[in-house]
Protein backbone atom coordinates (compact mmCIF):
# COMPACT_ATOMS: atom_id res chain seq x y z
CA UNK A 1 0.00 0.00 0.00
CA UNK A 2 1.30 3.74 -0.70
CA UNK A 3 0.47 6.38 1.38
CA UNK A 4 0.27 9.43 -0.27
CA UNK A 5 0.00 12.41 1.73
CA UNK A 6 -1.46 15.00 -0.98
CA UNK A 7 -3.17 18.09 -0.02
CA UNK A 8 -6.59 17.73 1.32
CA UNK A 9 -8.30 21.29 -0.03
CA UNK A 10 -11.23 20.28 2.45
CA UNK A 11 -8.80 20.43 5.37
CA UNK A 12 -7.22 24.04 4.49
CA UNK A 13 -7.08 25.99 7.49
CA UNK A 14 -9.18 29.01 6.73
CA UNK A 15 -6.88 31.71 7.94
CA UNK A 16 -6.54 30.77 11.53
CA UNK A 17 -3.61 28.95 12.85
CA UNK A 18 -3.95 25.19 13.56
CA UNK A 19 -4.19 24.54 17.46
CA UNK A 20 -2.98 21.35 18.82
CA UNK A 21 -6.60 19.27 19.00
CA UNK A 22 -7.09 20.70 15.35
CA UNK A 23 -3.80 19.07 13.76
CA UNK A 24 -4.58 15.44 15.68
CA UNK A 25 -7.99 15.67 14.11
CA UNK A 26 -6.23 16.74 10.49
CA UNK A 27 -3.58 14.34 11.10
CA UNK A 28 -6.41 11.67 11.37
CA UNK A 29 -8.61 13.20 8.44
CA UNK A 30 -5.69 13.06 5.82
CA UNK A 31 -4.92 9.42 6.53
CA UNK A 32 -8.78 8.70 5.97
CA UNK A 33 -9.00 10.85 2.87
CA UNK A 34 -6.33 8.70 1.50
CA UNK A 35 -7.62 5.96 2.58
CA UNK A 36 -10.70 6.67 0.86
CA UNK A 37 -9.32 8.03 -2.00
CA UNK A 38 -7.00 4.34 -2.97
CA UNK A 39 -9.68 2.28 -1.51
CA UNK A 40 -13.56 3.41 -1.57
CA UNK A 41 -15.58 2.05 0.99
CA UNK A 42 -18.52 2.96 2.93
CA UNK A 43 -16.85 2.75 6.07
CA UNK A 44 -13.67 4.77 5.94
CA UNK A 45 -16.16 7.18 4.16
CA UNK A 46 -18.61 7.55 7.10
CA UNK A 47 -15.56 7.26 9.57
CA UNK A 48 -14.17 10.43 7.44
CA UNK A 49 -17.22 12.50 7.46
CA UNK A 50 -18.06 11.32 11.23
CA UNK A 51 -14.33 12.97 11.92
CA UNK A 52 -14.53 16.19 10.28
CA UNK A 53 -18.08 16.64 12.03
CA UNK A 54 -16.09 15.65 15.31
CA UNK A 55 -13.00 18.03 14.73
CA UNK A 56 -15.78 21.19 14.61
CA UNK A 57 -16.90 19.93 17.98
CA UNK A 58 -13.57 18.84 19.41
CA UNK A 59 -12.83 21.60 21.93
CA UNK A 60 -16.89 21.14 22.85
CA UNK A 61 -16.43 17.74 23.62
CA UNK A 62 -12.65 18.02 25.41
CA UNK A 63 -13.89 20.48 27.53
CA UNK A 64 -17.22 18.22 28.44
CA UNK A 65 -14.58 15.33 29.04
CA UNK A 66 -12.36 17.25 31.36
CA UNK A 67 -14.99 19.68 33.16
CA UNK A 68 -17.98 16.69 33.76
CA UNK A 69 -16.56 13.13 33.30
CA UNK A 70 -13.69 13.73 35.84
CA UNK A 71 -15.86 15.22 38.82
CA UNK A 72 -18.43 12.14 38.30
CA UNK A 73 -15.71 10.23 38.69
CA UNK A 74 -16.34 8.63 35.67
CA UNK A 75 -15.17 5.42 34.26
CA UNK A 76 -14.55 3.98 37.92
CA UNK A 77 -16.41 1.21 39.96
CA UNK A 78 -18.34 2.18 42.87
CA UNK A 79 -18.59 5.90 41.97
CA UNK A 80 -18.27 6.91 45.95
CA UNK A 81 -15.35 7.12 48.09
CA UNK A 82 -15.67 4.05 50.37
CA UNK A 83 -13.96 2.84 54.01
CA UNK A 84 -11.28 1.06 54.68
CA UNK A 85 -12.10 -3.08 56.20
CA UNK A 86 -10.07 -5.31 58.44
CA UNK A 87 -9.79 -9.17 58.02
CA UNK A 88 -9.31 -10.34 61.23
CA UNK A 89 -7.51 -13.67 61.46
CA UNK A 90 -7.72 -15.63 64.46
CA UNK A 91 -6.36 -19.01 65.44
CA UNK A 92 -3.25 -19.37 62.98
CA UNK A 93 -1.44 -21.68 65.50
CA UNK A 94 -3.69 -24.32 64.52
CA UNK A 95 -2.61 -24.67 60.93
CA UNK A 96 0.03 -26.85 62.11
CA UNK A 97 2.47 -27.11 59.98
CA UNK A 98 1.42 -25.05 57.43
CA UNK A 99 2.10 -21.18 56.31
CA UNK A 100 -0.29 -18.50 55.84
CA UNK A 101 0.25 -16.16 52.95
CA UNK A 102 -1.44 -12.81 52.08
CA UNK A 103 -1.08 -11.12 48.63
CA UNK A 104 -1.62 -8.08 48.64
CA UNK A 105 -1.51 -6.48 44.87
CA UNK A 106 2.07 -7.76 44.05
CA UNK A 107 2.89 -8.34 48.04
CA UNK A 108 3.80 -12.01 49.86
CA UNK A 109 3.38 -11.60 53.44
CA UNK A 110 3.22 -14.37 55.60
CA UNK A 111 1.28 -14.53 58.35
CA UNK A 112 2.46 -16.14 61.86
CA UNK A 113 0.40 -15.02 64.08
CA UNK A 114 -3.10 -13.72 64.98
CA UNK A 115 -3.29 -10.36 62.86
CA UNK A 116 -5.63 -7.70 61.94
CA UNK A 117 -5.07 -7.11 58.28
CA UNK A 118 -6.08 -3.71 57.04
CA UNK A 119 -7.45 -3.91 53.27
CA UNK A 120 -7.39 0.33 52.21
CA UNK A 121 -10.09 1.57 50.33
CA UNK A 122 -8.86 1.98 46.99
CA UNK A 123 -11.68 4.53 45.94
CA UNK A 124 -11.39 3.01 42.18
CA UNK A 125 -10.70 -0.41 41.46
CA UNK A 126 -11.84 -2.65 44.11
CA UNK A 127 -8.71 -3.52 46.52
CA UNK A 128 -8.89 -7.41 47.24
CA UNK A 129 -6.58 -9.70 49.06
CA UNK A 130 -6.03 -13.62 48.28
CA UNK A 131 -5.15 -15.78 51.41
CA UNK A 132 -3.84 -19.28 51.14
CA UNK A 133 -1.58 -21.82 53.33
CA UNK A 134 1.30 -23.62 52.27
CA UNK A 135 3.10 -26.78 53.71
CA UNK A 136 6.52 -28.28 51.58
CA UNK A 137 4.84 -28.31 48.14
CA UNK A 138 0.73 -28.35 49.42
CA UNK A 139 -1.00 -25.68 48.96
CA UNK A 140 -4.84 -25.30 50.10
CA UNK A 141 -7.14 -23.39 47.90
CA UNK A 142 -7.00 -19.41 48.35
CA UNK A 143 -10.01 -17.17 50.44
CA UNK A 144 -10.03 -13.70 48.76
CA UNK A 145 -11.45 -10.74 50.49
CA UNK A 146 -12.33 -7.39 49.44
CA UNK A 147 -12.95 -3.80 50.61
CA UNK A 148 -16.24 -3.61 47.66
CA UNK A 149 -18.65 -4.71 50.07
CA UNK A 150 -17.71 -2.69 52.77
CA UNK A 151 -17.63 -5.41 55.35
CA UNK A 152 -15.20 -6.24 57.98
CA UNK A 153 -14.46 -10.19 58.43
CA UNK A 154 -13.32 -12.26 60.87
CA UNK A 155 -11.84 -15.18 60.41
CA UNK A 156 -11.58 -17.85 62.64
CA UNK A 157 -8.90 -20.95 61.37
CA UNK A 158 -10.05 -24.16 62.67
CA UNK A 159 -7.30 -26.22 60.43
CA UNK A 160 -6.59 -27.76 57.15
CA UNK A 161 -8.40 -30.72 55.21
CA UNK A 162 -7.05 -31.55 52.26
CA UNK A 163 -7.19 -28.72 50.25
CA UNK A 164 -9.14 -26.24 52.36
CA UNK A 165 -8.75 -24.23 55.38
CA UNK A 166 -11.30 -24.89 57.57
CA UNK A 167 -12.66 -21.74 59.09
CA UNK A 168 -16.00 -19.84 60.66
CA UNK A 169 -16.50 -16.40 58.78
CA UNK A 170 -18.10 -13.57 60.46
CA UNK A 171 -19.02 -10.38 58.65
CA UNK A 172 -20.02 -6.59 59.89
CA UNK A 173 -20.88 -4.06 58.35
CA UNK A 174 -18.44 -1.09 58.26
CA UNK A 175 -19.79 1.74 60.27
CA UNK A 176 -20.43 5.26 57.92
CA UNK A 177 -17.93 7.84 58.42
CA UNK A 178 -14.75 8.27 56.85
CA UNK A 179 -12.04 5.54 56.67
CA UNK A 180 -10.69 6.10 59.95
CA UNK A 181 -13.66 4.60 61.28
CA UNK A 182 -12.89 0.97 60.68
CA UNK A 183 -9.63 0.73 61.74
CA UNK A 184 -9.03 -1.16 64.97
CA UNK A 185 -5.39 0.94 66.56
CA UNK A 186 -3.80 3.82 66.92
CA UNK A 187 -1.21 3.08 65.20
CA UNK A 188 -3.07 1.90 61.95
CA UNK A 189 -5.30 5.27 62.27
CA UNK A 190 -1.95 7.25 62.03
CA UNK A 191 -0.50 5.49 59.04
CA UNK A 192 -3.32 5.52 57.02
CA UNK A 193 -4.13 9.27 57.34
CA UNK A 194 -0.27 9.61 56.13
CA UNK A 195 -1.63 7.47 52.98
CA UNK A 196 -4.22 9.66 52.08
CA UNK A 197 -2.63 12.98 53.24
CA UNK A 198 0.28 12.03 50.83
CA UNK A 199 -2.03 11.37 48.30
CA UNK A 200 -4.14 14.65 48.12
CA UNK A 201 -0.46 15.98 48.27
CA UNK A 202 0.82 14.05 45.05
CA UNK A 203 -3.02 15.08 43.48
CA UNK A 204 -3.10 18.73 44.68
CA UNK A 205 1.06 19.19 43.36
CA UNK A 206 0.06 17.86 40.31
CA UNK A 207 -3.11 19.78 39.66
CA UNK A 208 -1.04 23.21 40.66
CA UNK A 209 1.71 21.76 38.00
CA UNK A 210 -1.02 21.63 35.53
CA UNK A 211 -2.61 24.93 35.97
CA UNK A 212 0.69 25.96 35.47
CA UNK A 213 1.59 24.84 32.40
CA UNK A 214 -1.72 25.90 31.08
CA UNK A 215 -0.88 29.64 32.09
CA UNK A 216 2.97 29.36 30.80
CA UNK A 217 1.51 27.96 27.41
CA UNK A 218 -0.98 30.52 27.11
CA UNK A 219 1.72 33.45 28.34
CA UNK A 220 4.50 32.53 25.97
CA UNK A 221 1.71 32.76 23.05
CA UNK A 222 0.28 35.72 24.16
CA UNK A 223 3.91 37.26 24.38
CA UNK A 224 4.40 35.74 20.54
CA UNK A 225 1.34 37.16 19.58
CA UNK A 226 2.76 40.75 21.08
CA UNK A 227 6.03 40.00 19.30
CA UNK A 228 4.62 39.25 16.06
CA UNK A 229 2.95 42.61 15.78
CA UNK A 230 5.87 44.88 16.83
CA UNK A 231 8.08 42.73 14.38
CA UNK A 232 5.50 43.92 11.80
CA UNK A 233 4.99 47.34 12.67
CA UNK B 1 6.29 11.90 53.97
CA UNK B 2 8.04 14.48 52.25
CA UNK B 3 10.89 12.42 51.68
CA UNK B 4 9.61 11.21 48.71
CA UNK B 5 9.50 14.11 46.98
CA UNK B 6 13.72 14.04 47.00
CA UNK B 7 12.20 12.04 44.02
CA UNK B 8 10.73 14.15 42.21
CA UNK B 9 13.56 16.63 42.89
CA UNK B 10 16.37 13.93 41.40
CA UNK B 11 13.94 13.75 38.30
CA UNK B 12 14.05 16.90 37.56
CA UNK B 13 17.71 17.36 38.21
CA UNK B 14 18.19 14.40 35.91
CA UNK B 15 15.96 14.96 32.65
CA UNK B 16 16.31 18.67 32.51
CA UNK B 17 20.13 18.41 30.91
CA UNK B 18 18.79 16.07 28.84
CA UNK B 19 15.85 17.44 27.63
CA UNK B 20 18.24 20.77 26.84
CA UNK B 21 20.37 18.85 24.65
CA UNK B 22 17.48 17.68 22.45
CA UNK B 23 16.22 21.78 22.19
CA UNK B 24 19.28 23.58 23.03
CA UNK B 25 18.00 26.77 21.10
CA UNK B 26 14.94 26.50 23.78
CA UNK B 27 16.80 25.92 26.67
CA UNK B 28 15.62 28.65 28.91
CA UNK B 29 12.22 27.67 28.05
CA UNK B 30 12.95 23.95 28.82
CA UNK B 31 13.97 24.85 32.58
CA UNK B 32 10.51 25.93 33.54
CA UNK B 33 8.39 23.19 31.18
CA UNK B 34 10.33 20.25 32.70
CA UNK B 35 9.66 21.35 36.48
CA UNK B 36 6.16 21.92 35.46
CA UNK B 37 5.58 18.76 33.48
CA UNK B 38 7.41 16.67 35.90
CA UNK B 39 5.65 18.12 39.05
CA UNK B 40 2.39 16.93 37.04
CA UNK B 41 3.48 13.84 35.97
CA UNK B 42 5.08 12.24 38.73
CA UNK B 43 2.60 12.52 41.19
CA UNK B 44 0.25 10.85 38.88
CA UNK B 45 2.94 8.08 38.44
CA UNK B 46 3.77 7.25 42.01
CA UNK B 47 -0.10 7.55 43.41
CA UNK B 48 -1.25 5.22 40.11
CA UNK B 49 2.00 2.79 40.46
CA UNK B 50 1.72 2.30 44.39
CA UNK B 51 -2.07 1.52 44.06
CA UNK B 52 -2.72 -0.08 41.25
CA UNK B 53 -1.19 -3.96 40.67
CA UNK B 54 0.50 -3.17 36.83
CA UNK B 55 3.92 -2.60 36.23
CA UNK B 56 6.10 0.76 36.14
CA UNK B 57 6.90 0.28 32.72
CA UNK B 58 3.33 0.38 31.92
CA UNK B 59 2.95 3.67 33.65
CA UNK B 60 6.48 4.95 32.45
CA UNK B 61 5.31 4.32 28.81
CA UNK B 62 2.36 6.62 29.52
CA UNK B 63 4.64 9.05 30.70
CA UNK B 64 6.79 8.91 27.85
CA UNK B 65 3.74 9.73 25.27
CA UNK B 66 2.53 12.62 27.78
CA UNK B 67 5.65 14.52 27.96
CA UNK B 68 6.50 13.98 24.20
CA UNK B 69 2.91 15.55 23.64
CA UNK B 70 3.77 18.45 25.86
CA UNK B 71 7.37 18.78 24.48
CA UNK B 72 5.62 19.26 21.18
CA UNK B 73 2.84 21.66 22.05
CA UNK B 74 5.83 23.98 23.62
CA UNK B 75 9.02 23.15 21.70
CA UNK B 76 9.65 24.02 17.82
CA UNK B 77 10.37 20.20 16.31
CA UNK B 78 8.89 16.96 15.09
CA UNK B 79 7.00 14.48 16.69
CA UNK B 80 9.93 12.08 16.57
CA UNK B 81 12.37 14.67 18.27
CA UNK B 82 9.74 14.99 21.13
CA UNK B 83 9.50 11.24 21.82
CA UNK B 84 13.19 10.89 21.40
CA UNK B 85 13.80 13.51 24.07
CA UNK B 86 11.05 12.32 26.14
CA UNK B 87 12.47 8.63 25.70
CA UNK B 88 15.81 9.42 26.66
CA UNK B 89 15.24 11.57 29.62
CA UNK B 90 12.51 9.37 31.39
CA UNK B 91 14.71 6.41 30.54
CA UNK B 92 17.67 8.06 32.45
CA UNK B 93 15.24 9.07 35.28
CA UNK B 94 13.30 5.42 35.68
CA UNK B 95 16.92 3.84 35.72
CA UNK B 96 18.34 5.95 38.12
CA UNK B 97 15.09 4.75 39.81
CA UNK B 98 15.52 1.55 39.72
CA UNK B 99 19.18 1.72 40.26
CA UNK B 100 18.40 3.70 43.97
CA UNK B 101 15.62 2.54 45.49
CA UNK B 102 15.86 -1.60 43.80
CA UNK B 103 12.21 -1.38 42.26
CA UNK B 104 11.07 -4.17 39.23
CA UNK B 105 10.43 -2.40 36.31
CA UNK B 106 8.29 -5.40 35.11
Amino acid sequence: MQWKFATCKGLKNRGQPAGFIDKIFTFMLRILYNLNKNFLTIGTGMVYYLLRVLRKASYLIFGFILFFGLPASADMPGNTPRSDVTVTIKNVQLLGGYVLHVLDYDKDIIIAHDTVYNIYASRGVPHSIMIWAVQNSSTTDSLFFDEFQQNNYVVELKGVSGKNILYDLKQTPVSTGDAADSLVNGAADVSLADIWKTNELLIGISFVALLGLIFYFLWRKKKKGKGNIDAAL
Amino acid sequence: MMAIFQYLFYSILLETPLVMLFYRREWKNVIPVEILLNSFTWPILSLLYFMYPHSLLQFEAGVVIAEAAAFKVFFEGSWIKALLASFSANATSLLAGVWINHLSIF
